[in-house]
C-alpha cells in the first residue's frame, strides 16, 4: 500500500493487480473494517449514503474488498448520472473512482530472437 | 581475469558438455544486481562482449550466478570465403546463435542480456520506456514496442537532450533514473537501422537524474498534441503496466515509482508528430 497526496495505491500480491483509489474511494476503503455499516461510514465522512454505496460498488468491482457487498448502488435504481444530479454537480469531483491494472509478468517481455545459420539440405 | 569457473545453480547436461571444452577467458559480473558468468574460447572474444553491456557493471568474486554465457569464436583464418562462420553462443547450455557471424553472436548476447537484466534485476525497476534528460530533468516516455518511443526520443535528441535510453527507463529505489544507453533502433525501414547517440551529436547520460516529466501517450498520425494532466496514481499504474520486473519485486516497484513521480508532471492523451510533442515538453520544462 502506498499513500499518495490525494490517492491510495494498493498492490494485490495474490491476484497480481495494482489499484489506484481516489480520495473518496480511499476514505471509504479505510473505514471498511467489518464493523461499521454504511450509515456510520457516511456519518464519519460527512457524505451522502448513496456516495458511500457507490464507493463500495467500485471497490467490490475492483476486487479490493474481501467480502461481497450485500447491497449496491444499483439496488437503489440510481445511475452514476442520477447520483451526480442528486448530490450536486459541484460534488461530482468527489465521486469515488478505482482504476485497476494487471501487473505484467516477466514473460510479457520480448524474447530475443535466436540466430542460427540455415541448415544444409543433403541430397 | 578470474580463473575460477563460474557456477550455475543447476548444471544441465548441455552445460556439462560445454564444461569439457577449454575456456581460457572467464569473467564474473553483476549488472543491476543480476549475476552473470561469461566464458570464451579465446581472450580476444571477451572485450567485444563486455563492450556490449549498455551500462556499468561490477565484478563478482564468488557465489552462484543467474546465467552462464559460453561463447565460441571462430579462431581459424578465413582462407576460404565459402566456409561457414563458426561462431556459437550459448546461455546456460541453450544455443542462442550458431554458425553465424561474430557480429550476430554479439547481437544475440546483447539482446539476451538486456532481457535477462530487465526481468531479473533485484535493485532497479525496469520499464519499457524511452528516457532522456533536459537540463538535468529526466523525461520518461513509457510505452510498449512500436508505440513511438524511439521516434520521440530521437525528436528530443535533435533538440539537444541527453540520451539515457530508447528501450528501458531504469529507476533505483530512490526513484532516480539511470542511463541504459544502446544504439537507437530507428525503424525507418524493415531492417531497423541502428544509430548511436554520438551520431546525433548529443551526450549520453552518465549520472542518475530526477524524473520531472512522464509522457504517457500513444501516437496517432495526423493528430495534434493535446496533453492532459494525469494524477500521480495514474502515472504509477501506467508505469507498472509497462514494467518488466514489478511483479517479481513489488516493494521495489512501488518505492521507486512513488519517489520518481513525487515531483514529476504527468501528461497523457494522444499525440501527433514527435517533433511537436518534444518541442512542447522542452518549453514546459524551461518555465
Amino acid at each position: 500500500m502506498r499513500e499518495l497526496k490525494d490517492e491510495l495505491i494498493l498492490y494485490d500480491t495474490t491476484m497480481k493487480r495494482a489499484h489506484c483509489l481516489n480520495d473518496t474511494a480511499a476514505a471509504v476503503w479505510r473505514l471498511c473494517d467489518g464493523r461499521r455499516n454504511v450509515r456510520e461510514i457516511a456519518h464519519v465522512l460527512e457524505k451522502d449514503e448513496e456516495l458511500v454505496w457507490m464507493a463500495l460498488q467500485e471497490l467490490e468491482d475492483s476486487g479490493v474488498l474481501n467480502r461481497d457487498v450485500p447491497q449496491t448502488i444499483r439496488s437503489y435504481g440510481l445511475s452514476r448520472r442520477e447520483l451526480v444530479m442528486k448530490i450536486g454537480i459541484g460534488a461530482a469531483v468527489a465521486l469515488p473512482m478505482v482504476s485497476s491494472i494487471l501487473v505484467p509478468t516477466a514473460s510479457a517481455a520480448p524474447s530475443p530472437p535466436t540466430k542460427q545459420s540455415p541448415r544444409r539440405v543433403r541430397r | 581475469m578470474s580463473t575460477i569457473e563460474p557456477s550455475v545453480p543447476s548444471r544441465s547436461r548441455q552445460v556439462k558438455k560445454l564444461d569439457r571444452l577449454h575456456w581460457p577467458a572467464i569473467a564474473r559480473l553483476t549488472v543491476y544486481g543480476v549475476r552473470i558468468g561469461l566464458r570464451a574460447n579465446a581472450l580476444e572474444f571477451i572485450d567485444p562482449l563486455l563492450s556490449r553491456i549498455p551500462s556499468g557493471f561490477g565484478t563478482e568474486s564468488s557465489g552462484p550466478i543467474d546465467r552462464l554465457y559460453s561463447v565460441i569464436g571462430d579462431t581459424k583464418p578465413r582462407a576460404d570465403e565459402k566456409r561457414r562462420d563458426c561462431n556459437f553462443h550459448f546461455a546456460n547450455g541453450r544455443r542462442l546463435a550458431g554458425g553465424t557471424s561474430w557480429e550476430d553472436v554479439c547481437d544475440s548476447f546483447e539482446a539476451d542480456l538486456e532481457v535477462l537484466v530487465a526481468t531479473r534485476s533485484r535493485n532497479a525497476l525496469f520499464i519499457h520506456a524511452g528516457a532522456v534528460s533536459w537540463k538535468d530533468k529526466a523525461i520518461v516516455i513509457p510505452g510498449e514496442s512500436h508505440s513511438g518511443k524511439t521516434t520521440l526520443v530521437q525528436a528530443f535528441l535533435e533538440l539537444g537532450a541527453t540520451y539515457y535510453s530508447d528501450e528501458f527507463a531504469v529507476l533505483d529505489s530512490e526513484g532516480q533514473l539511470h542511463p541504459f544507453p544502446r544504439a537507437l533502433r530507428v525503424r525507418s525501414n524493415l531492417a531497423g537501422k541502428k544509430i548511436s547517440a554520438a551520431e546525433f551529436g548529443v551526450a549520453t547520460g552518465v549520472a542518475p537524474a530526477q524524473v520531472r516529466l512522464v509522457i504517457l501517450t500513444r501516437h496517432v498520425p495526423g493528430l495534434r498534441w493535446r496533453p492532459k494532466a494525469l494524477s500521480q496514481g495514474e502515472a504509477i499504474l501506467g508505469m507498472i503496466q509497462n514494467s518488466l520486473n514489478a511483479q517479481r519485486h513489488p516493494e521495489l516497484a512501488l518505492s521507486a515509482l512513488q519517489r520518481a513521480t513525487d515531483a514529476a508532471h504527468v501528461l497523457g492523451g494522444t499525440r501527433g508528430e514527435a517533433k511537436d510533442t518534444a518541442r512542447w515538453a522542452v518549453q514546459h520544462l524551461n518555465r
